[in-house]
């Protein structure tokens, strides 16, 4: 999952960053509202975090023109005065959710996993299919009941196909979104993730979780069973 | 004193005062003139008789006849009032049939010279007071002349009871006069008082003044105190917006360190253990005495606030955030509930208890509100758990909550008591009758905010 941090105190900024990779996300961090547009709207995110405070472009308008240029990720905006009148208008110019500064991490991760989850139409944070089932909260993956050993990578790749159910899935959007820029783009390391994934998900082969579109990408081709 | 304090009553008092003066004088110098001009009449009458009783005499032998019975009645009637004497060089000649009496000792022929005439008003005589007119001739009765002093007196009782009846009437008018100055000066008072009143009005009716400002419609006399009470009107906003901006920036700037330092701590969880109390006290005292702050400075009391639309903004908010529908939200307030106050105050007040009621209800949020003769009754409630009943008391208490374990609740009801208690509402906590979780009403004065 790849995030958006725009936040113009740069100890905040680094602070929710830190939080967001100890937690596997990949994040852009950017101090004013007109490169945060900028970042907003050439690269394809997962969800925005937005101050509403920031020099150049308030966090309002920034919203507003997000929205505006067709952008329909979720954004969460971060509030300082926490009064309502700043929340209404945050969440009417196209914001989904707010926290009030100074806020928990634990909170602010909370927040944001709802929101993935949201924007890919799950209520629950466990996402079940059949004997398998994700836990989006806990980042868990447990099969018949029995927790399964992931690393983080693993996970989110996971994660992401899940909440892409059904829609092909391309290489170069799973490094997107769940690698750093700087990641080696032309290895075969994600072929080996979904591989280990595959093995770890489904070692007897019949639950087939992840189909290989040739020379397209990934699909997760499992339905939510509830 | 007291009664220097209310301006009628100076005016009453001074107008008292002066009014007495003024009629007094007027009816002094009115009956002066009026007392000349009876003199001046009487004066002319007594000339007049003088030449009728010069016509009347005939010089016999050397000495004055007049006839036994004059044309004029009031000569012959014995004590008539006007009288008339003929003197010689010798004494006595003649007198009028009508005197009775000793001639006065005052009368004589002493100092007779031609041509002499002496008028005298109201001359002490023994039958009272009276007017007198004596006239002193040289007759040529042919080779000599004979010199007479001719003397008539007129009782002053017609002259005193014309100028009675004259002053009866002059007070009887000048008393109508003083009652007709008296009810036209209070009518003069009010109206001239009025736009003092109107003052009054438009400084009670200030909050519904679209710019904060009085009228510039006042007499001249009263323009310099609105333009003087306008400027400080003025200089207030001015002063209470700067106050409120300055508390905005120190909001962020507190806040936002608090964050870093917040953030950092919980970097290392030995510190976080030992600040995160300590920090969320700190960044709960911010929120509330800010937000407390800002309350107080409000300066745009005037607008009348649409409840029910700043609701629907509100419920349309909520329901992103707790990923409820519009139609969980049952809301009923009517189109025509507009409350006079800030917004933003409102958005403060009915966003805590609404998002308190989403926080801790299951599902179902119930808005409404009601006018009962003075007051709106708004009602929130939620199908929740409830505030249990020792807690009621407790919830109402500034800064204290009833459920410490969760965050937010204290100042957010802190906020909602010190918003209502600036209306002059009140709040009662029970349990809502229909969804059976907490109901939270409102009482405000229609009027809106008081100070």
């Amino acid at each position: 999952m790849r995030l958006l941090v725009v936040e113009d105190e740069p100890d905040i900024r680094q602070q929710i960053c830190d939080q967001l990779k100890a937690a596997g996300y990949v994040s852009d961090a950017c101090g004013d509202g007109k490169e945060g547009l900028y970042l907003g709207t050439e690269y394809p995110y997962d969800l925005a975090i937005i101050d509403l405070g920031l020099p150049e472009l308030d966090g309002i308008e920034l919203v507003k023109q997000l929205r505006a240029q067709g952008q329909k990720y979720p954004i969460l905006i971060l509030t300082a005065r926490g009064n309502w009148q700043d929340k209404v208008e945050g969440l009417e110019s196209g914001a989904d959710d707010y926290v009030v500064k100074p806020f928990q991490n634990e909170e602010l991760l909370a927040r944001i996993n709802a929101l993935l989850r949201r924007a890919a139409g799950h209520a629950s944070p466990k996402l079940s299919y059949g004997p398998l089932v994700i836990n989006t909260a806990a980042k868990t993956v447990s099969r018949n009941e029995q927790r399964l050993e992931l690393t983080s990578f693993e996970y989110n790749t996971l994660e992401y196909l899940a909440l892409n159910a059904g829609k092909l899935v391309s290489k170069t959007e799973l490094t997107e979104h769940l690698y750093d820029q700087d990641f080696d783009r032309d290895s075969n390391v994600i072929e080996v993730f979904i591989g280990r994934l595959r093995k770890k998900l489904d070692p007897d082969g019949e639950l087939k979780p992840i189909d290989t579109v040739r020379g397209q990408g990934y699909r997760f081709a499992l339905e939510a069973s509830g | 004193m007291r009664l220097f304090k209310s301006l009628a009553s100076r005016f009453i008092l001074a107008s008292l005062l002066l009014m007495p003066l003024v009629l007094g004088l007027s009816g002094y110098m009115l009956d002066q003139a009026f007392q000349r001009s009876l003199s001046a009449a009487e004066k002319n009458r007594l000339n007049s008789q003088m030449y009728f009783l010069l016509g009347a005499i005939n010089i016999k032998n050397g000495q004055p006849s007049l006839p036994h019975l004059l044309d004029e009645p009031d000569f012959n009637r014995p004590g008539s009032g006007l009288y008339a004497w003929v003197f010689t060089d010798k004494g006595l000649q003649w007198q009028s049939p009508s005197v009775l009496f000793d001639t006065p000792s005052q009368l004589s022929a002493d100092n007779l010279e031609a041509g002499q005439q002496t008028f005298t008003e109201l001359l002490e005589t023994p039958l009272g007071r009276a007017f007198s007119l004596s006239f002193d001739v040289e007759w040529e009765t042919g080779d000599n002349a004979l010199p007479l002093r001719l003397v008539i007196w007129h009782d002053s009782n017609f002259w005193s009871s014309e100028l009675r009846s004259y002053r009866q009437q002059l007070g009887q008018w000048l008393g109508i006069l003083g009652i007709f100055i008296i009810i036209a000066q209070l009518l003069i008072m009010r109206w001239g008082l009025q736009p003092l009143q109107r003052l009054k009005r438009d400084l009670d009716h200030l909050k519904d003044s679209p710019d904060g400002q009085l009228p510039r419609d006042y007499p001249s006399e009263i323009i310099p105190v609105t333009r003087s009470l306008n400027l400080v009107l003025d200089n207030q906003q001015q002063q209470r917006e700067r106050y409120k901006n300055t508390l905005n920036d120190l909001a962020h700037s507190l806040k936002t360190p608090l964050a870093v330092i917040s953030g950092f701590a919980q970097q290392d969880p030995q510190l976080e253990q030992k600040l995160s109390e300590p920090l969320k006290r700190m960044d709960e005292i911010v929120s509330h005495q800010l937000s407390r702050a800002s309350l107080g400075s409000k300066v745009n009391i005037n607008q009348a606030i649409d409840l029910r639309k700043l609701c629907k903004r509100l419920i349309s908010a909520l329901t992103k955030v707790y990923q409820r529908q519009e139609q969980d939200f049952s809301l009923l307030i009517p189109p025509d509930c507009h409350i006079h106050g800030d917004e933003s105050d409102f958005m403060e007040l009915m966003g805590n208890l609404l998002d308190n009621a989403c926080k801790y209800g299951e599902r179902q949020v119930f808005v409404d509100a009601e006018k009962i003769d003075t007051q709106w009754v708004i009602r929130i409630e939620d199908d929740g758990p409830g505030v249990a009943g020792n807690h009621r008391n407790v919830i109402l208490d500034r800064g204290q909550r009833a459920d410490t374990a969760s965050a937010g609740q204290g100042i957010g009801l802190a906020v909602v008591i010190d918003i209502i208690s600036a209306y002059g509402g009140s709040l009662e906590v029970g349990r809502s009758p229909i969804l059976g979780g907490a109901s939270f009403i409102l009482t405000l004065p229609v009027q809106g905010r008081q100070h």
